[in-house]
């Protein structure tokens, strides 16, 4: 039991920082990201290969893969200049389906459909527990440096941004740069949560990276609210009771997957329907 | 300050402006009027880089504007409002007016360079402009509780906190009652005083001929006349073109 309550908890370390840099984009900035996934993918992958293939350091393989997807986040940005709301959303599906296939197809590295296995964790972090304080104390650090940029007046213009953009640039803000700068600090920072998702499950595959993240982490943004980074925090530990408590159902395996999703859909429904803000949130997006 | 060389624009079909030319000059106030559809409000949108002309040039302060962004012309000093108010709608009062007075709040490293004195002291400019104007409004309050008075309180405090050279209102007065209508008509002059050019479209003729200096007319996209309130309103073409729509 304490295996398992060890377990979750890093889980919810983890997607904490996966669901407050997509917060930055899309509850803060007004980017919704659907790619988000697709590059806590890349980070894991990155990461995965080179510890496992090229026997490179864990400072060095997260060093590189947060980089890494910090430059896909800025690229990503690039089209929301001319791409706006749900073609934006629609686009960022694309790069998460372009992520899949290349996890799917680029065999030679990523083994394909069999995913990696045998990816270590970091040195003197071996043992659950102290990977777990690791990643505690990596989402703590996410949380205080995201907590900085969206209190300063930086933040207070990705919120501009959000509400509405071209009023924004009319008082003078280089919006494109500061949505920019948005992407790059989101994907930078779930492209570490990436390498931690790696490390901790040890294995990965496609399917690590697809449909599922996407749904939990979106419920949590939603259900916690658009700009709040506690509400994201609140919205993780929300979701993964819900999900887990299924586990106690003893319901067939199979059903557990299909179950957990259509709850995530009803509490979605019911926070989108009587709390459009979320539970702490303070945004809504058109 | 202003000049506009033959400028066109249109939308699919429809030509909203065409081959308009007018100049405006500093330290003054000029109103824009015309019949709705005119093509006013596409003058103000080709003016800040909202959109673009098809033909023609814009000059301000003799620089060229055409295919500038929207915050290049801003920095420029171009500050401009909306006939629809505009606001960062989830945001408070002070926020919305502290991000139109900050200039470096867009650069991402500044913020680690943060200066409590100079908070402070922004914060106090924009309660002496929420005074200025008449926005008694407590500043923390969520912007979208504003009344119809106080968003045109709001924005007119916006683009005056907005660092700029020139202002454009558009549609300032349009639908406050006649108390309200007579603050902006004193705010007007007062700004005017203070050194300020600027641009307003307003239909009401009594309200044109108390604030402004020019009275420049449009219909259908062209400039139909030009000149002082007085000479203006007694025009019969002028009075042709307004009949029937709001005199
Ligand atoms: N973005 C746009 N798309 C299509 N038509 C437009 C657009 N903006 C303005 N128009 C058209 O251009 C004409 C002039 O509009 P506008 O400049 O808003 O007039 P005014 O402000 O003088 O009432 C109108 O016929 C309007 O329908
Ligand atoms: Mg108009």
């Amino acid at each position: 039991m304490f295996a398992f309550l060890i377990y979750i908890l890093t889980l919810i370390c983890i997607y904490s920082i996966i669901v407050m840099s997509l917060n930055l984009a899309m509850g803060y900035t007004g980017l919704v990201n659907f790619g988000h996934i697709g590059l806590l993918g890349v980070g894991a992958y990155t990461s995965a290969i080179l510890t496992t293939k090229f026997d490179v350091s864990f400072i060095f393989a997260i060093t590189f893969a947060a980089i890494l997807c910090a430059l896909i986040g800025a690229l990503l940005s690039i089209p929301s200049r001319k791409i706006k709301d749900d073609y934006f959303a629609l686009l960022t599906l694309g790069f998460l389906f372009v992520s899949g296939a290349v996890f799917i197809n680029w065999t030679d590295m990523t083994r394909g459909t069999l995913g990696i296995r045998g990816i270590v964790r970091p040195e003197g972090f071996a043992e659950p527990i102290s990977f777990f304080v690791l990643t505690f104390i990596m989402s703590l650090v996410t949380f205080f440096i995201l907590e900085k940029v969206t209190n300063s007046p930086f933040g207070r213009v990705l919120e501009a941004i959000r509400d509405d953009e071209q009023v924004a640039e009319s008082l003078g803000k280089n919006i494109d740069r500061a949505k920019m700068v948005a992407m790059t600090l989101s994907g930078f920072f779930v492209g570490i949560a990436g390498v931690f998702m790696a490390h901790f499950i040890r294995f990965i595959n496609p399917a690590s990276f697809w449909l599922d993240p996407l749904v939990i982490s979106l419920a949590a943004v939603v259900i916690g609210g658009l700009a709040s980074l506690r509400g994201s925090i609140l919205g993780v530990i929300l979701v993964f009771t819900i999900s887990e408590s299924l586990r106690f159902l003893s319901l067939p395996s199979t059903m557990i997957g299909p179950m957990r999703v259509i709850l995530f859909m009803i509490v979605l429904l019911v926070v989108i329907l009587f709390r459009p803000k979320g539970i702490i949130g303070r945004a809504d997006l058109d | 300050m202003l000049k506009l060389q033959n400028i066109s624009k249109s939308f699919g079909g429809v030509q909203a402006v065409k081959n308009c030319s007018f100049e405006i000059e500093k330290n003054s106030i000029t109103a824009l009027v015309g019949p709705n559809g005119a093509g006013k409000t596409t003058v103000f949108n080709l003016v800040s880089g909202f959109s673009n002309p098809d033909k023609g040039d814009i000059f301000f302060e003799n620089k060229k504007l055409n295919h500038l962004p929207i915050w290049k012309r801003s920095r420029l000093g171009i500050s401009r409002t909306f006939q629809l108010s505009r606001m960062f709608r989830n945001l408070s009062i002070e926020d919305n007016l502290l991000i139109a007075l900050r200039e470096d709040d867009d650069k991402f490293l500044k913020m680690f360079l943060r200066d409590v004195e100079g908070d402070k002291q922004e914060k106090n400019r924009i309660y002496e402009i929420m005074d200025f104007v008449g926005l008694k409004k407590d500043p923390k309050t969520i912007v979208t509780d504003l009344s119809y008075g106080q968003q045109k309180l709001f924005d007119l405090s916006r683009a005056l906190l907005n660092s700029h050279e020139f202002l454009m209102l558009d549609e300032p007065v349009a639908g406050v009652n006649p108390i309200l209508r007579d603050t902006f008509k004193k705010l007007l002059k007062e700004l005017k005083a203070k050194g300020e050019t600027i641009l307003l479209i307003e239909h009401d003729m009594d309200f044109v001929r108390h604030v402004a200096d020019t009275v420049i007319v449009m219909d259908q996209g062209s400039v139909l006349a030009e000149g002082d309130p007085e000479y203006i309103f007694s025009d019969k073409k002028v009075l042709e073109a307004y009949l029937g729509t709001t005199v």
